[in-house]
This record gives C-alpha cells, sequence and structure tokens, in this order.
C-alpha cells in the first residue's frame, strides 16, 4: 500500500489531536464521554483515510463520485454543526458572566450603604 | 416622581469628575448613579476619591468591561432598588451638556421616554450622521417609529415601560435597540434637542460598530 500526501497529512494531523484528546482528558478537563466522542471521530478519520474500502459502498448509496468529496461534506457539516454549539455556549457564559458581574457591582454598594445606615 | 441620573463610565479619567460635578450643579437634588464599567484607567479610583462621601452620589465597578449596555442595565438595577420610578442617561465624557436635565425630567414626567436629538449639521461626524440617516429611514419603515435621532446616548424611561424596552445589547446598539422597541410596544414619548460636543472623534460608535448596529436589525424585528 502506498501512502500518498493527502493520507500522511491527515495521519500526522489525526494523531496529533488524539495526542491532545489523552492530554486533555488527562488533565481533567474534558470527560472520559467527550474523550471517546473525539476518539472515535479521531480515529474513524485515521480509519477511513487507510482503509477507504470500508465506506466505498456508503459513497455510492449516496451518489459521490469520490470518498474525498464525502469527506469534505462530512467535514463542513461537523464544523458548521461545531461552530453552532459554540456560538450558542458562547452566548450562555456571556449572559451568565454579566450577570454575576452586574450583581456584584450592586451587591457591592447597597452593603457599603447598610453598612453607612447602621453606623 | 423620583428620578436618577445613570452615568456609564469606560476609560473617563480626564474628564469624568468635570462631568460630574457639571450634573450636580445643573441638576440639584437628583441621585447619581456612576457605572465604572471595569475601565482600564484610573477612572474608578479618581471617582472614588473626589465623590466617595457625597450621599447624591453612588459609585458601582463592574470587575471587568461589559459594555455600555450592560453598565446602564446596572445602572438601571440600582435605580430601582433606591426606589426611583425613572433613569436618565447621560455620557461620561462630557459629550451631553447637563443644563438640560430639568427639561428631561420635565418631559419625563408626561412622557414614557425622553430623547435627546442633536441636529444632524456639519459638526457631526461623518459615521454618525449618515449612520443616523440609514437608521432614521430603515427603522422608521420597519417599526413605525419617527425619531429625529438614533444615535444620542442622552435619554430617560420610567420603570413603568422597562420591561418593554429591556435591551439585549450589551455594547453599542443599546440605543437604536429602545428606539426599535418603543416603536413595537408604541410607547408614548418626546424629544429635547440637546447641545453635543464632539470631543474624540476616535471614541464613540465606530464604522464597523454602525455595520454591527446595522445588521442587528433583522434580529431586532424578528425577536420578541
Amino acid at each position: 500500500m502506498s501512502i500518498v500526501g493527502v493520507q500522511l497529512i491527515i495521519f500526522v494531523f489525526s494523531f496529533f489531536m488524539l495526542y491532545n484528546v489523552y492530554l486533555y482528558w488527562r488533565k481533567g478537563e474534558i470527560g472520559l464521554r467527550g474523550a471517546l466522542i473525539w476518539v472515535i471521530i479521531w480515529g474513524g478519520l485515521l480509519i477511513i483515510t487507510f482503509f477507504p474500502k470500508f465506506i466505498e459502498p456508503l459513497v455510492k448509496e449516496l451518489f459521490f463520485v469520490r470518498l474525498f468529496d464525502l469527506a469534505t461534506v462530512a467535514a463542513l457539516i461537523i464544523l458548521a454543526y461545531v461552530m453552532f454549539e459554540n456560538h450558542v455556549r458562547i452566548n450562555k457564559l456571556q449572559k451568565q458572566i454579566s450577570k454575576i458581574v452586574q450583581r456584584t457591582a450592586v451587591k457591592n454598594v447597597l452593603k457599603k450603604v447598610n453598612e453607612t445606615k447602621k453606623k | 416622581m423620583k428620578i436618577v441620573i445613570v452615568v456609564p463610565v469606560y476609560n473617563e479619567e480626564k474628564r469624568v469628575v468635570n462631568t460630574v460635578n457639571d450634573i450636580l450643579r445643573a441638576d440639584k437634588s437628583s441621585q447619581i448613579i456612576l457605572v465604572d464599567d471595569g475601565s482600564r484607567d484610573n477612572s474608578y479610583k479618581i471617582l472614588k476619591k473626589a465623590f466617595g462621601n457625597n450621599k447624591r452620589v453612588s459609585i458601582l465597578q463592574h470587575i471587568i468591561n461589559l459594555g455600555k449596555g450592560a453598565a446602564m442595565k446596572t445602572g438601571v438595577k440600582m435605580a430601582w432598588k433606591l426606589k426611583s420610578d425613572g433613569v436618565i442617561f447621560i455620557d461620561s465624557d462630557g459629550q451631553h451638556n447637563p443644563k438640560h436635565l430639568p427639561e428631561f425630567k420635565k418631559v419625563l414626567k408626561k412622557n414614557d421616554l425622553v430623547f435627546g436629538y442633536r441636529k444632524l449639521n456639519s459638526e457631526m461626524p461623518f459615521i454618525r450622521k449618515y449612520g443616523n440617516i440609514i437608521a432614521k429611514k430603515i427603522i422608521g419603515i420597519l417599526f413605525n417609529v419617527k425619531r429625529r435621532e438614533f444615535l444620542c446616548g442622552y435619554l430617560g424611561f420610567r420603570k413603568s415601560v422597562y420591561k418593554q424596552i429591556k435591551w439585549r445589547s450589551n455594547r453599542y446598539g443599546v440605543e437604536t435597540e429602545i428606539a426599535t422597541k418603543v416603536g413595537r410596544n408604541k410607547l408614548k414619548f418626546s424629544e429635547v434637542e440637546v447641545d453635543t460636543i464632539y470631543i474624540d472623534k476616535y471614541k464613540g460608535v465606530s464604522l464597523f460598530d454602525a455595520m454591527k448596529i446595522l445588521t442587528q436589525i433583522p434580529y431586532w424585528y424578528f425577536s420578541k
């Protein structure tokens, strides 16, 4: 089996990402479930890259001419989903941070006002 | 009717003390809420030093910068805690003349909201002038609200309408969002002509901010 350029790039990148997943999991920054999902994604990509025949029936079934076309569409869909998820989560985080900061600002002043009244 | 003056502050160490002193001189009775929005300069320290013992002034601080809209909301929350019936916002950089405050208060007694407007003359920076003209057209058509100006931050409203106009924008765009909600809820408002001094052309709404505001209009149109 001869390895073509694109396979080599995907291999190096997927291996690097798998190593990253392992590091984050060890640090406790992602849970076991999250780590497993990422291992399946990157591991799956590695398998498909080196054994493309596995999904050839699927390529034909979905009327793609080449495996590369299916991979591109799948990558775009995953990217769009991850972007949407990030957008929603960042918005939620922003709202939570704003609430905390605003509440703290009001609380601190009210506390001082009450202390002054007591004196 | 108790009305509180809210001043959002961000990196205004050079001008804010003068602005607050001007407000205190122009309005002898109202309480003033200063909200430092996580300034990187010494605005908060300077305000504490100058007005920390003044019973008419409350100084709040955001520990991080959230944006003008968020600072305005914090000011409003504090105003309701002080049992206020309404608020008037004024910028901290001295571009709004506090001499109009008594007129704002008078108008607010008869209306749900009061907006300041500046004459669209040659003194107005290019982006604001044409941003205003475009916003006037689009918002006028989409939200059925006729205003002389949409970007002026010198405005006030009663507590009773806060729920209807509560804004989501944390950064620039608050004034425009409020305008859209006024139109949507058919609230009663009046406008007061104000003097405006354009102090720093590099501050305030940039072309990029103006574009962002424009892109938000469809969102305001379709959201409740």
